[in-house]
């Protein structure tokens, strides 16, 4: 205890001289988002640009396992969008995923939107970070009031596990028309921080860390995601209306497991 | 410490009134014992030898200290069952003084009827009877899971203060299909319940005078919440429905309702809710989207609707996408 609170202070110390010197705020907030820009991006400088990217989440999430988050990429740079991150600052890991474009995305002038859900585990920022072809990063931020979701039992019925493990689905929202797709994935995607309801053990984490999205073959979209994102990941995204309903997934687990899915023509009605 | 008085007397007696839910209850004000570390807690016997205490329809406070939920008592010829201890342990102590001020019998059960913490938190005042604590098969499993969240989510709602004393305590005897019970003169019969509000639902009824606690699984002015499987809750309302139920009692609003009519309320807002998701989902509207919009002609019909209802459409929304 004597310890804890020696070195509790000593960290206030070296924060309250680190802040007239150099600037940095002694907002902790601002500190952890300051080491994980680092951690991720480097010393590349990152701009606030809601003219490029942005970030729709709820202020408070009315279910902080599924917190649901909407990326919109404007129409006039989507064509130079090569990446997005997604970024949850709190959470245990706080990348959530890469959503990387390939060739099939196309160079149209429509808006991109990306959608999916996360876990929170705490009040945060979650960010979402463009890159341009040329290299610049833009990004959009959005507060999110949230706590406990990442340590959430899921399923709800602890007997319901396995049901339609596996499964994807995926489905074009808007019938004929083009515009919006959705994928979605049967899968726990355990974190490592919920419970087993049965030998009360933490369940091990397994999680699907890849998705390919393909279109007659090219790449669409490559996901590169991690345990922030919600149990059955369920992601939405935009495409060029001039697509023929042939999209083809891949997920890949933790564990190498591969779950694949495909859209058919009689779509979702 | 002194707190004041969080009972709601008056205000119970003229609605029992009102409805002439049952001739046969009436409502007592226990004063507790005069020591200053209690409180008085307002119980009503609903019937010969049961008892309830309705909480407030409100969310957990520094003031409410968790007193937020029915629970209630039986007593029969040898021993007191309790059931379910309200959200702290300050709380379970005072629901503990309000037995002991109609009864010096031992407190031989105590039964939670699912894991939510306004439900168990008040076990710990129990510790010291050496009750058995009885609860569904998956109670344990499902509180543990989330203990040091709904810990935390309390003390953020309550204050630290509020919880001193509150413990995590799962059951010492585990319900996996039916169980009975016997106070002496009556047997209570414990009843395992499939996946409706929660995972680990248990109704509990009285053999002498036929009232059944039903916990979460029926609520009454606040807004119901979906932990479990609205599909399933309403398959087990449908059962219980069809069931020789007469007086039930809540885990939420009036001490006292009568069945099968009390369930239809809970059952019209679940059914409201999966037909508007349902819709959301075939016409492509995002879960992010479709909780502004279904079940919205529920508004006006509870309390607390501003606090839960979206949460309730996630959960639905996330059962029902997979169908």
């Amino acid at each position: 205890m004597q310890r804890r609170t020696l070195k509790s202070a000593l960290i206030s110390i070296a924060i309250l001289a680190a802040t007239p010197q150099n600037g940095y705020s002694a907002d902790p907030a601002a500190e952890l988002w300051s080491a994980l820009k680092q951690d991720v991006f480097g010393a590349k400088a990152i701009r606030e640009d809601s003219k490029v990217v942005v970030l729709e989440a709820p202020s408070r999430a009315e279910d902080a396992a599924y917190v649901p988050i909407r990326i919109k990429i404007a129409g006039d740079r989507a064509a130079s969008v090569k990446s997005v991150t997604l970024l949850i600052d709190t959470n245990p890991s706080p990348l959530a995923a890469v959503f990387r474009y390939g060739p099939a995305a196309g160079g149209d002038k429509a808006e991109r939107v990306i959608e999916t859900r996360v876990r929170m585990d705490s009040y945060s920022n979650v960010r979402a970070v463009a890159e341009t072809t040329d290299g610049q990063l833009h990004m959009a931020t959005a507060f999110v009031k949230a706590s406990g979701g990442c340590s959430a039992p899921s399923p709800k019925d602890s007997d319901a596990g396995s049901k339609d493990f596996g499964k994807v689905v995926v489905r074009h929202l808007n019938g004929d028309k083009a515009g919006l797709a959705q994928v979605m994935i049967r899968h726990p995607n355990n974190n490592g921080l919920q419970m087993d309801p049965i030998s009360r053990n933490f369940i091990p984490a397994n999680f699907i860390q890849a998705i390919s999205i393909r279109r007659n073959g090219d790449t669409f979209m490559d996901i590169e995601s991690g345990i922030s994102i919600s149990s059955d990941p369920n992601y939405r995204f935009s495409f060029s209306p001039d697509w023929s309903h042939d999209i083809k997934v891949v997920a890949r687990g933790l564990d190498e497991t591969l779950f694949e899915g495909q859209s058919t023509d009689s779509a979702t009605q | 410490m002194l707190i004041e008085p969080v009972g709601h007397g008056p205000k119970f007696s003229r609605r029992a009134v009102l409805r002439g839910a049952s001739g046969l209850f009436f409502s007592l004000a226990v004063a507790g014992s005069s020591r200053a570390d209690t409180m008085a807690l307002n119980i009503v016997e609903v019937a010969p030898g049961v008892y309830v205490h309705q909480g407030h329809v409100e969310l957990q406070s520094p003031t409410n200290l968790g007193d937020m939920s029915n629970a209630g008592f039986v007593v029969g010829d040898v021993g007191v069952a309790v059931i379910d201890t309200l959200g702290s342990a300050k709380m379970g102590a005072a629901l503990r003084a309000a037995i002991r001020s109609v009864t010096d019998k031992p407190i031989v059960y105590v039964i939670n009827t699912h894991m939510h913490p306004d439900h168990v938190f008040g076990n710990a005042a129990f510790l010291q009877d050496n009750a058995t604590f009885v609860g569904h098969r998956k109670l344990a499993a499902g509180l543990l899971a989330r203990a040091d969240s709904y810990l935390q989510s309390s003390q953020q709602m309550m204050g630290a203060e509020a919880l001193q004393g509150t413990q995590v305590i799962t059951p010492s005897l585990d319900v996996f299909d039916h169980h009975v019970l016997d106070l002496g003169g009556r047997q209570l019969t414990c009843r395992a319940q499939p996946t409706a509000h929660t995972d680990n639902d248990l109704i509990v009824t009285d053999s002498k005078t036929g009232v059944t606690f039903l916990g979460d699984l029926l609520f009454d002015t606040h807004i119901p919440t979906i932990d479990g499987s609205a599909r399933g809750w309403l398959q087990t309302i449908d059962k219980l429905q069809g069931q020789s139920l007469t007086h039930v009692v809540p885990g939420h609003g009036e001490p006292l309702m009568k069945s099968p009519e009390a369930f239809n309320s809970v059952k019209r807002y679940l059914q409201q809710l999966i037909t508007d998701v349902k819709q959301d989902i075939q016409s492509g509207k995002s879960m992010a989207d479709s909780v502004n919009t279904a079940g919205l002609s529920e508004q006006n019909r509870w309390d607390l609707f501003e606090q839960y209802h979206k949460r309730n459409v996630t959960a639905v929304y996330a059962e029902i996408e997979w169908e």
